[in-house]
């Protein structure tokens, strides 16, 4: 059976957290699902640069995303930027169990869940969505901190 | 026109780094730093480096660590921009040699003296 380990982090791939995260739940594949990424070859050249060569990675817009996450044949790190794109292939049926949220930014309007975690009335919509629908969202920087359960925040 | 160099770095240290190489070397003109807080969003960033290489001829950015954000952002400047260079792996002795290099030279050939002169003096100080 493959895990699929979503994260949520408006900076994607950033070196020594990717690394550490990609290690704990080892995974040979990584899957960034953004709209935007998924049609800027020169934002996806420089990420595909900082990843390790063990490591396959992926771009997908948010349609394509969920299809490939649902026939995924390996253990997969799905990263996303923002939690409007996990939502959008939620509704497409995909299957989401946990999901580590680390850094979501400061914007007018946006109220601070946690440090670095900052949501908007809709964003904070898709968060009770989810967790009533028994997901299970957790702040986590890296595998070594310990895990902040939203459900206790919100 | 010299190269405008410009300083990416994880949190304020690229502001101390040059205040300390200035310390040693005297004043460094047409250089500048931009910190990336944690609380930043990405394109509240690049607006920010927007801004900062707007009237530049030549631009030199240099980051802290590979593939941290700074380094991925100066990556795609230096990608999109042909007098846009980025070279990562900040440490005081880049930052000076690039600050003398640029006298010199600019462009693709400063990157690459850059990069010999700053590999040069990463030493095992016990021998």
């Amino acid at each position: 059976m493959n895990e699929i380990f979503f994260r949520v982090d408006e900076r994607l791939v950033h070196g020594q957290i990717l690394f550490k995260w990609l290690e704990h739940a080892s995974c040979s594949k990584l899957y960034i699902i953004d709209d935007q990424v998924a049609t800027d070859p020169i934002l996806q050249g420089v990420l595909t640069m900082t990843v390790p060569e063990s490591v396959e990675v992926f771009f997908y817009s948010a349609d394509e995303g969920a299809e490939a996450v649902m026939i995924a044949d390996a253990n997969v790190l799905v990263l996303l930027r923002t939690l409007d794109t996990l939502w959008r292939i939620y509704e497409k049926g995909t299957e989401i169990k946990t999901v580590n949220i680390c850094r979501l930014p400061f914007a007018p309007g946006k109220k601070k869940l946690y440090e670095n975690i900052y949501v908007s009335g809709h964003e904070e919509e898709i968060i009770k969505s989810l967790t009533e629908d028994g997901t299970v969202l957790y702040i986590q920087m890296v595998p070594d901190n310990e895990a902040v359960y939203i459900r206790d925040l919100i | 026109m010299k190269t405008k160099i410009i300083l990416l770095t994880h949190g304020g240290w690229g502001e101390e780094l040059l205040q300390s190489a200035q310390m040693v070397v005297g004043k460094i003109e047409c250089c500048e730093t931009l910190s990336l807080m944690p609380e930043d969003s990405i394109s509240n960033y690049m607006q920010r480096i927007d801004a900062a290489i707007e009237n530049a001829e030549n631009v030199l950015l240099l980051t802290d660590l590979a593939g941290g954000t700074p380094s991925n952002i100066a990556g795609v400047y230096a990608k999109k921009y042909g007098t846009v260079y980025a070279v990562c792996g900040l440490n005081m002795e880049m930052l000076i040699c690039a600050d003398n290099l640029r006298n010199t030279y600019y462009g693709g050939e400063l990157v690459d003296k850059i990069e010999i002169a700053v590999k040069e003096k990463i030493l095992n100080l016990k021998r």
